[in-house]
C-alpha cells in the first residue's frame, strides 16, 4: 500500500486514500470515465489535458502497460499520444501485478516515471454520484494535510496539445486520397485509422489553414481539450473550409468547432460524456451505434442554419452527437469513430471522406 | 389508415423440462421473462413445460400450460390443438431447441402455419454442425479450432501432423465424451484414436487450445441490425474446463482494450452473418501468448451464461430477446433500471462479478471427481463486490458447502508435494487448493505452470493469502487497520474468528466498535452515470457510504424474504417458486418485499420481482447486516434448508421472524423434543436410539431389530447414511466410519422395507391447519422422498387412513402451535401411519400440490403471515391424477452409480396430469427422458430370492404381452422355473457370451430393470465395482432407460400396457382443474 494522500474537492469534500504512481501534488478538473478497459489509451488522450481522471471501474492496471512504440516519428502505435495528458488519476483498486504478454511495466511504475500522481482506495462510486449531482469541479490530489487554495490553481494551456509544425504521413496501401488533419490535440488512433484506410494524412497545427498551402480531398478537425469557444482561430479556419465546400469531418471538439463555425452554439454539460458505451442514433436512418466518448461540452442543436441537420443524437440524454450538411459532404461527430479505447461501430464514418 | 384490430396473437413457448445438469433454473428465468414481455404486448402465451416446480408454470404467467414432455410428438399435438401464430424456441435451453429443430424438419410448422419467432431456424441449425459452422466463420476471417474429421487412425495422424501436436480428439456425442482427450504425441494419438474409432464411426482431430483463455460475449441483435454486446465474461479456468464448471468473472479482467473490443467486433460480425434476432452467446479462446483467437461455440439461444449476464449487469436479456422476437427494436425499448435511457446500450459495471459453480459430487458413489470438459456442477452462485478478493470470498461462502471463505484452516495442512499433485488435477476444491499452495509458499509462476490459470487471478488470490498471513501474525492483537483490510478482502467474521481463535460474534462486536461496516451499493447499469429507478443492491466493504434507494410511500409494512441460495441436490427451483410466490402475494397486499438471494439461475433475483433485491450471501453475518439496514422481520420458511437453518441463529440476535417461531421450528426439527411430543400425542414413530459407541450401537440395533437406518447427526456426505440388515453389516459400517461418526451422536432407527411412504404438505394458522394435501409415493420406504414418484391424490390409501393422517397431522400441528408452512412425512406400515419427519417450512412438494389441486399453499401462507384470517381450503374430490417424477442426471456424471438410495440424488422433477394413474405416470416418465418402448425388448437382472420371487408376476405380464426378455443367468434360471423364457446374458466377468455389453450394443433394448438384493444393505465394498453397478452404469451410458425399483417398474409396465404415446390425452392444465 502506498503512502497516505488525499483528494480535495472544490466544494470542500475530502477523500483519503493511498498514493500510487508519483508521490506528489497535482490539480485539475475532476472528471469520471465509465470505460472498463483502455486505461493506457485514455490517459494518453490529449483531450484530458488539464483534468484529473477518475475511473468508475474499480480495478485498473490489470494488464500492465505495454512498451509504448512508435509507428512513425510522430505517431504512436499503441497509445493515443506520446505522453500522459491527465493531471492525475483517482481510482478504487490499483492493480500492481499486471499480467499480459505485451506488458512492459506496471501501471503505477509508468505513472511514477511520468510524474503523474494517483490516489487509490477512494470510494469512486460515491464520488461519481457527487459529480453527477453537483457537476464536475476542480480538485487537488495532495499528501498535504491542509486544504489547497483552489483560486491559485493554474492549469496547463489546452493549446499545448497541438503539434508545432506540419507532419506528413503516408499509408502502406494508398487509396489515392489526401486528407488534412487540423490538430487540436488529436488522438493518434484517428491518424492510424486514416492510414489503415489508405488516406495520406497531413497534420497541421491548430492555427494553420491547411487549404492555404495546398488542396486536399478533405479536412478533418480533431478532438481536443477544453471549452470549444477558446479555440477561436480554429473556428475561423473551419468557417473558411466550409465556405469553400471542401469535404469536412469534425470529430469530438471538431463537432463543436463546426457548430460554432456555422453559427450554432455550444454549452457545458454538467458532468460530460466519458465512456465507451454511449449509445447514438442516426437521426435519419434510426440505426443505433455504441460509441466511445470523451467530452465535457455539447452542441446546442436547437438553432442550426437551414442547410444543416442534426446527424446523430445521444440515446441516453438526447444531446447532439453530430451535424451534417443537407447536401454537401460536410459533417461532424461528437463521438470517437476510431475507438481506442472503445467500440468500432462507427468507423465507417471515415469512409465518407 | 384505418384502425385495424387484430385478433390476439397466440404464441407457443417451449420450456426446458426438468432441472438437470446442464439445464437448470436459468430457463425458468428466461421463460418467465419471455412470458412477461409477450403479455405486455397483448399476446396470448401457451407454455409447454412439464416442470411443475417452475414459476413460469404458475397461474397468472402463461395463459395456459401443458404439463407434457417437450418432445416433438407431444408438441405437435399441442400445435394441432392450439393453432398458435408463432413459436419461441430459444427460451427453453437445448431441449426446446432440439424439439423445435425436429418439428421443423418434420414440416410441422409449415403445415400449421406457425411462424418461428426470433432467430431464424437455419441460423440455429448452422450453429449445430461444427465443421459447416467453421467454414462459414472462415469466410468472415474468423477461425474456429482448426481440425478435420477422421474415419481411420491413419487419417487422424495425417490431420494431426498438419496441425502439430498436441491435438484434441473428439469422439461422437452419444458416448458422453468417452474417448475424447488430448494427445501429446503420435503414439498417444494412435492409441486414443484406435480406441475411439471402435466406439464411434468418426472422430474430430483439432488443434489443442489447452491453456488458452476462455472469454464469452452475450450479443443482442434486433431486426433492424442494431447490435450490442451486453456483457463479456472471462473464465478463471482456462479452455479445457467446461464453462459450467469454471469460475467466471464479469467483466473480463485480463484483456486489453484492443482484445476486448477486437473480440466484441468478431462477436457482432458472427451474429450479423447468422442473422440472429434476439440473444446469442459466443465463446472465444484467446491465446495468452500472442493474442490469437478461435471461436469455440455459438449458442443462438438464451443460455446459462445469458442468465448470469443478466444478473451481473442488470440488463434483462431474456425479456429484451422476447420483445425483439416479436419485432420490437432495441431503441424502442426502455432500460428498465434507469427508466430513462433505452435498451440500446452496453452496461458499464463499477463492480466485479464472480460466479462459482456448486457441485454435489459427494452425494454419488463412484463418481469421477475431477472437473473437465463435461459439466457436473448442479448449480451456481454469483457474488458482486468492489474487488476480486472480496467477490470470490463472498462467492465461496454463498456455495453453502461449508466454506467460510477461500482460505480455511482446514486446508492449510498439506505439504508442498501434496499440493503440487492436487493442483495438477482440477477438482471442485481447486481455488481452495490454490490458496493453500500460496500459503505454503508455492509461487504464482509454479501454480500457473501446473494449472494454466492466468497469473492475474493467482496474484489476486495471493492478496487474500497475504492478508490472512497478516492476521496470523497479529493473532494476539489484531489492529483495526488489518481488520478493515481483511473485510475489504472479503473475509467473513467467522473466518477471521477462526484465524484468531475467537467467536464470530466477538469479531462482529470488534468491528462494530471500530465502525467497520459494509455499505449498500446500487446496480444501475451505467456505473453511476445515470440514477437507477430500481432497487437492485449488493453490499461491500469497498465503499464509504450506503446509497439511498427509491422508497415507495404507500407501503407501510415490509418483510425480508430469504431465497434458496444455490441449486444443489435437494434444493432446486421449487424453493424459488415458493419465495417468488410469497413475494407476489405480499406485493398484492401492498407489503414491501425485500428479497435476499445469491443464485443467478432464479426468478427471485430478477430485480423487478420484489421491491428491493439484495444479491447477497445467505449467511448469518450478511443477513444481520441487511436487517440493520432494513429493520424488517424475516421470512425463513420459503427458501428451503439454508434459510430455515438460519432461524435459530437469528433468534439469538432477537431478530423478528415472520411465521413459525424459531422455538417451534426447533421443537419440530429436534429429534429428541419432537419424539417426546409424538409420544405425548400417542402418534407412532419408528423406534430410534442415539448412540455414542460401537457397543451402544450394536445393542440399540438389536433392541430395535434389523433392518435399521443409520445416520450420523451431522452430514459427512450422502454416503454415510445407510440401511443396515445385520450385525456384520453394522460392524463393517462402524469400522469404516469410526473416525467421524462418534464425534457427534449416531442415530439408529427402525427401517420398514416394504412400508408405503407419503408426504403431507400444509399451512397452519396459529396451530390450526388451513390447507392440507397428501401425496403418496410409488416407491416403498428406503428411497428418499426427493427421488420418489409422488401421486396426488393418494392412489392406494383408504379414506379412513387418509382421515387418520389428517387427524394426526392436526394434532401435531396444534400442539406445536405452528404458524405457516409445514411438511410431515409418514410411513404406512400395515395401515398404521408412523411419523418420520416434520419440517416447519415449505417443502419440495409445495408447488406440486398447489398446482395439482389448484390451491396455492404459498398464497395462503402469505395471508397467514400477514395475520389475515384464513378459512380452511379444501378440494374434496379430485377427478384426475397428478404424478410427479424425479429427474436424474446420472448420464452427466461419469462413473456415478445410478442407484437411488436413502440420500437424494435426483436433480429435478417433472409432473403430468392424467385421468388415471397410468396415464399421468406415462406422461411424467416420458418427460424425464425415458423413451416409450417400441421394440418390446427388456433386460432384467434381479438380485436375491425375495426380490426375484416378487418379480415373477411382472415378468409373466411382460412375457404374456409379447416382450422379449433377456436376463442374467440367475434371474433367467429363476424365471425359467415359472415357465417364463428368457435369453441368457452373461455378466461382465462371466465368460458367457453374449454379455450385457453385447446385448446393449447389438439389440434395441427398451428398458433395463436392475434390482438389487433388498436383504443386503451396507457393504464395505460399496465403493467397489460390482456387476450390478457395471450393468446399471452401462445402461445409463448407452442411454437405455433404467429401472432400479420394482414398484416403479410395475406402474411403468401398467402404463405402457394401457396407453401408447399417441393414446394419452393432450390437455392443458385448465382442462383438468376446471373439473374441480
Amino acid at each position: 500500500m502506498g503512502k497516505p494522500t488525499a483528494l480535495y474537492l472544490e466544494d470542500g469534500t475530502v477523500f483519503y486514500g493511498s498514493s500510487f504512481g508519483y508521490y506528489g501534488e497535482t490539480n485539475g478538473e475532476l472528471v469520471f470515465s465509465t470505460g472498463m478497459t483502455g486505461y493506457v489509451e485514455s490517459i494518453t488522450d490529449p483531450s484530458f489535458c488539464g483534468q484529473i481522471l477518475m475511473f468508475t471501474y474499480p480495478l485498473i492496471g490489470n494488464y500492465g502497460v505495454p512498451r509504448l512504440e512508435a509507428q512513425h516519428a510522430y505517431l504512436m502505435e499503441n497509445a493515443e499520444s506520446e505522453r500522459i495528458w491527465v493531471q492525475g488519476i483517482v481510482l478504487s483498486d490499483v492493480i500492481d501485478h499486471g499480467f499480459h504478454y505485451q506488458r512492459f511495466q506496471e501501471f503505477s511504475e509508468w505513472l511514477e516515471k511520468e510524474r503523474i500522481p494517483g490516489i487509490a482506495g477512494v470510494d469512486t462510486r460515491a464520488l461519481t454520484l457527487t459529480l453527477r449531482e453537483k457537476g464536475v469541479m476542480k480538485a487537488v490530489i495532495s499528501p498535504s494535510s491542509s486544504p489547497p487554495m483552489f483560486d491559485e490553481i493554474r492549469l496547463p494551456s489546452i493549446f499545448d496539445t497541438s503539434i508545432q509544425e506540419r507532419v506528413d504521413y503516408k499509408p502502406k496501401k494508398p487509396n489515392g486520397k489526401r486528407i488534412a488533419l487540423i490538430d487540436c490535440g488529436v488522438k493518434h488512433g484517428i491518424i492510424r485509422t486514416l492510414l489503415r484506410r489508405g488516406y495520406e494524412v497531413a497534420r497541421f497545427p491548430f492555427r494553420e489553414q491547411p487549404l492555404s498551402q495546398e488542396d486536399f480531398d478533405g479536412v478533418i478537425c480533431s478532438n481536443g481539450p477544453g471549452d470549444p469557444k477558446e479555440w477561436k482561430e480554429t473556428v475561423e479556419i473551419v468557417k473558411e473550409i466550409v465556405s469553400h465546400h471542401v469535404p469536412f469531418l469534425g470529430i469530438c471538439l471538431g463537432n463543436q468547432l463546426l457548430a460554432l463555425a456555422i453559427g450554432a452554439n455550444t454549452y457545458k454539460l454538467p458532468y460530460g460524456h466519458r465512456g465507451l458505451n454511449q449509445p447514438c442514433q442516426d437521426v435519419k436512418t434510426k440505426k443505433c451505434y455504441l460509441t466511445s466518448q470523451n467530452h465535457g461540452y455539447a452542441v446546442d442543436a436547437s438553432a442550426f442554419p437551414k442547410e444543416y441537420d442534426a446527424w446523430f443524437i445521444n440515446l441516453n440524454d438526447q444531446t447532439n452527437e453530430g451535424i451534417c450538411h443537407k447536401e454537401l459532404p460536410i459533417r461532424s461527430v461528437q463521438f470517437h469513430p476510431e475507438g481506442y479505447p472503445g467500440p468500432f461501430d462507427t468507423e465507417w464514418v471515415f469512409s465518407l471522406l | 389508415m384505418g384502425i385495424f384490430i387484430a385478433m390476439k396473437q397466440k404464441v407457443l413457448l417451449l420450456g426446458s423440462g426438468a432441472i438437470k445438469i446442464g439445464e437448470a433454473g436459468e430457463f425458468d428465468y428466461s421463460g418467465s421473462q419471455a412470458i412477461k414481455a409477450l403479455k405486455e404486448e397483448g399476446y396470448a402465451v401457451i407454455l409447454v413445460n412439464p416442470n411443475i416446480a417452475t414459476i413460469q408454470t404458475s397461474k397468472n404467467f402463461a395463459d395456459d400450460v401443458y404439463f407434457l414432455p417437450v418432445a416433438p410428438e407431444f408438441v405437435k399435438q399441442v400445435i394441432e390443438k392450439e393453432r398458435p401464430d408463432g413459436i419461441l424456441l430459444s427460451f427453453g435451453g437445448q431441449s426446446a431447441l432440439n424439439c423445435g429443430i425436429a418439428l421443423y424438419h418434420r414440416g410441422v410448422f409449415d403445415r400449421y402455419g406457425v411462424k418461428i419467432l426470433g432467430t431464424p431456424i437455419d441460423a440455429i441449425i448452422a450453429t449445430e454442425d461444427r465443421l459447416e459452422f467453421a467454414k462459414r466463420l472462415n469466410k468472415l476471417g474468423i477461425l474456429c479450432a482448426k481440425g478435420d474429421i477422421a474415419k481411420t487412425v491413419d487419417r487422424a495422424l495425417e490431420i494431426a501432423d498438419g496441425l502439430g501436436f498436441p491435438v484434441m480428439v473428439r469422439s461422437g456425442f452419444a458416448l458422453g465424451g468417452a474417448g475424447s482427450g488430448i494427445a501429446k504425441t503420435r503414439e498417444a494419438l494412435k492409441d486414443l484414436a484406435t480406441k475411439a474409432l471402435v466406439r464411434s464411426p468418426q472422430i474430430i482431430i483439432e488443434e489443442s487450445l489447452k491453456g488458452w483463455k476462455e472469454i464469452e460475449y452475450e450479443v443482442v441483435r434486433d431486426k433492424d441490425d442494431n447490435c450490442i454486446t451486453v456483457c463479456n465474461m472471462e473464465n478463471f479456468d482456462p479452455v479445457g474446463i467446461h464453462t459450467g464448471e469454471s469460475i467466471v468473472v464479469a467483466p473480463s479482467q485480463t484483456l486489453t482494450n484492443e482484445e476486448y473490443y477486437g473480440l466484441r467486433q468478431k462477436a457482432i460480425d458472427v451474429i450479423r452473418d447468422l442473422g440472429v434476432v434476439g440473444e446469442c452467446n459466443i465463446q472465444f479462446a484467446l491465446n495468452p501468448k500472442n493474442g490469437e483467437v478461435r471461436v469455440i461455440e455459438v449458442n443462438a439461444r438464451l443460455s446459462r451464461s445469458s442468465a448470469l449476464a443478466s444478473k451481473a449487469t442488470g440488463y434483462p436479456l431474456a425479456y429484451v430477446a422476447a420483445k425483439l422476437a416479436i419485432g420490437k427494436t432495441l431503441p424502442d425499448l426502455q432500460n428498465h433500471i434507469t427508466k430513462k435511457t433505452t435498451a440500446f446500450f452496453e452496461p458499464a459495471l463499477d463492480y466485479i462479478v464472480v460466479k462459482m459453480p456448486r457441485w454435489d459430487l459427494d452425494k454419488f458413489d463412484l463418481v469421477e471427481v475431477t472437473i473437465g470438459s463435461e459439466m457436473k456442477s448442479v448449480g451456481e452462485v454469483m457474488s458482486i463486490a468492489r474487488s476480486f478478493p472480496e467477490a470470490i470470498q463472498k462467492a465461496a461462502r454463498m456455495l453453502n458447502d461449508g466454506y467460510k471463505g477461500l482460505i480455511d484452516k482446514r486446508f492449510l495442512y498439506y505439504t508442498k508435494e501434496e499440493l503440487t499433485t492436487m493442483l495438477q488435477c482440477p477438482t471442485s476444491l481447486r481455488p481452495f487448493t490454490i490458496c493453500s499452495a500460496l500459503y505454503a509458499g508455492i509461487s504464482i509462476e509454479e501454480i500457473h505452470a501446473l494449472t494454466d490459470i492466468d497469473p492475474w487471478f493467482l496474484s489476486q488470490l495471493k492478496r487474500i493469502v497475504d492478508v490472512y498471513k497478516m492476521m496470523v501474525s497479529e493473532k494476539e492483537n489484531l489492529s483495526e487497520q488489518t481488520l478493515r483490510l481483511a473485510k475489504q478482502h472479503g473475509f467473513s467474521d467467522e473466518q477471521i474468528a477462526d484465524c484468531l481463535e475467537k467467536t464470530e460474534d466477538d469479531i462482529r462486536r470488534m468491528r462494530k466498535a471500530s465502525r467497520i461496516e459494509p455499505v449498500v451499493h446500487v446496480i444501475d447499469t451505467t456505473a453511476g452515470e445515470f440514477p437507477a429507478k430500481t432497487n437492485y443492491l449488493y453490499m461491500t466493504y469497498g465503499g464509504s457510504v450506503s446509497e439511498h434507494y427509491r422508497e415507495s410511500d404507500d407501503q407501510e409494512r415490509k418483510a425480508i424474504v430469504l431465497g434458496c441460495g444455490p441449486y444443489s441436490i435437494g434444493t432446486s427451483v421449487e424453493f424459488d417458486w415458493s419465495a417468488v410466490t410469497l413475494v407476489q402475494s405480499f406485493r398484492q397486499q401492498r407489503m414491501k418485499t425485500i428479497v435476499v438471494n445469491c443464485n443467478p439461475e432464479t426468478v427471485s433475483t430478477d430485480f423487478d420481482m420484489s421491491d428491493v433485491l439484495y444479491f447477497e450471501e445467505l449467511t448469518l453475518e450478511r443477513i444481520l447486516d441487511i436487517y440493520e439496514h432494513e429493520q424488517a422481520p424475516i421470512v425463513v420458511s420459503v427458501g428451503g434448508q439454508i434459510a430455515n437453518n438460519l432461524a435459530p441463529h437469528l433468534s439469538v440476535y432477537e431478530i423478528p421472524i415472520l411465521g413459525t417461531s424459531p422455538k417451534v421450528i426447533r421443537k419440530a426439527e429436534n429429534r429428541q423434543e419432537f419424539s417426546a411430543l409424538l409420544d405425548e400425542l400417542s402418534v407412532h414413530q419408528p423406534p430410534w436410539r442415539e448412540c455414542v459407541s460401537d457397543e451402544q450401537a450394536i445393542r440399540a440395533a438389536n433392541e430395535i431389530g434389523y433392518p435399521i437406518i443409520i445416520r450420523p447427526s451431522f452430514v459427512l456426505s450422502g454416503k454415510s447414511m445407510s440401511i443396515i440388515y445385520s450385525d456384520e453389516e453394522l460392524i463393517s459400517y462402524l469400522t469404516i466410519y469410526k473416525e467421524h461418526i462418534f464425534s457427534y451422536k449416531l442415530v439408529i432407527s427402525k427401517f420398514y422395507p416394504h412400508a408405503k411412504e407419503c408426504d403431507v404438505d400444509g399451512v397452519a394458522q396459529h396451530g390450526d391447519v388451513v390447507a392440507f394435501a397428501i401425496s403418496e409415493h410409488i416407491e416403498e420406504a428406503g428411497v428418499h422422498s426427493g427421488d420418489s414418484t409422488l401421486v396426488f391424490p393418494p392412489y392406494s390409501l383408504s379414506k379412513s387412513l387418509q382421515s387418520t393422517l389428517r387427524e394426526q397431522t392436526s394434532k401435531i400441528i396444534q400442539s406445536l402451535g405452528l404458524h405457516g408452512t409445514f411438511n410431515i412425512q409418514y410411513l404406512i406400515v400395515d395401515d398404521v401411519p408412523y411419523v418420520i419427519e416434520c419440517n416447519a417450512r415449505a417443502s419440495r412438494s409445495f408447488p406440486f400440490v398447489s398446482k395439482a389441486m389448484d390451491i396455492n399453499f404459498i398464497s395462503i401462507a402469505a395471508d397467514v403471515l400477514l395475520e389475515k384470517h384464513v378459512s380452511f381450503h379444501e378440494k374434496t374430490h379430485i377427478p384426475y391424477v397428478c404424478v410427479k417424477a424425479p429427474q436424474f442426471s446420472y448420464h452427466k456424471l461419469r462413473g456415478a452409480d445410478p442407484l437411488p438410495r436413502v440420500e437424494m440424488t435426483s436433480t429435478g422433477e417433472v409432473a403430468a396430469f392424467g385421468e388415471t394413474l397410468e396415464e399421468a405416470f406415462l406422461k411424467a416418465i416420458l418427460a424425464t427422458g425415458v423413451k416409450y418402448p417400441l421394440h418390446k425388448k427388456v433386460f432384467i437382472s434381479v438380485g436375491g430370492d425375495e426380490e426375484k420371487q416378487q418379480f415373477v408376476p411382472i415378468a409373466k405380464t411382460l412375457f404374456e404381452h409379447g416382450f422379449a426378455i433377456y436376463a442374467t443367468s440367475g434371474t433367467s434360471a429363476f424365471l425359467q422355473k415359472y415357465g417364463i423364457p428368457s435369453g441368457v446374458i452373461g455378466k461382465i466377468y462371466e465368460s458367457l457370451r453374449p454379455t450385457v455389453e453385447d446385448l446393449f450394443r447389438f439389440q434395441s433394448i427398451d428398458v433395463a430393470v436392475v434390482i438389487s438384493d433388498k436383504t443386503k444393505g451396507f457393504s464395505p465394498s460399496r465403493d467397489m465395482i460390482s456387476d450390478g453397478y457395471i450393468i446399471r452404469r452401462m445402461s445409463i451410458d448407452k442411454g437405455i432407460p433404467l429401472f432400479t425399483n420394482r414398484r416403479k417398474f410395475e406402474v411403468f409396465l401398467r402404463s405402457i400396457l394401457s396407453y401408447t404415446e399417441k393414446s394419452v390425452n393432450v390437455y392443458p392444465w385448465s382442462w383438468y382443474i376446471q373439473k374441480l
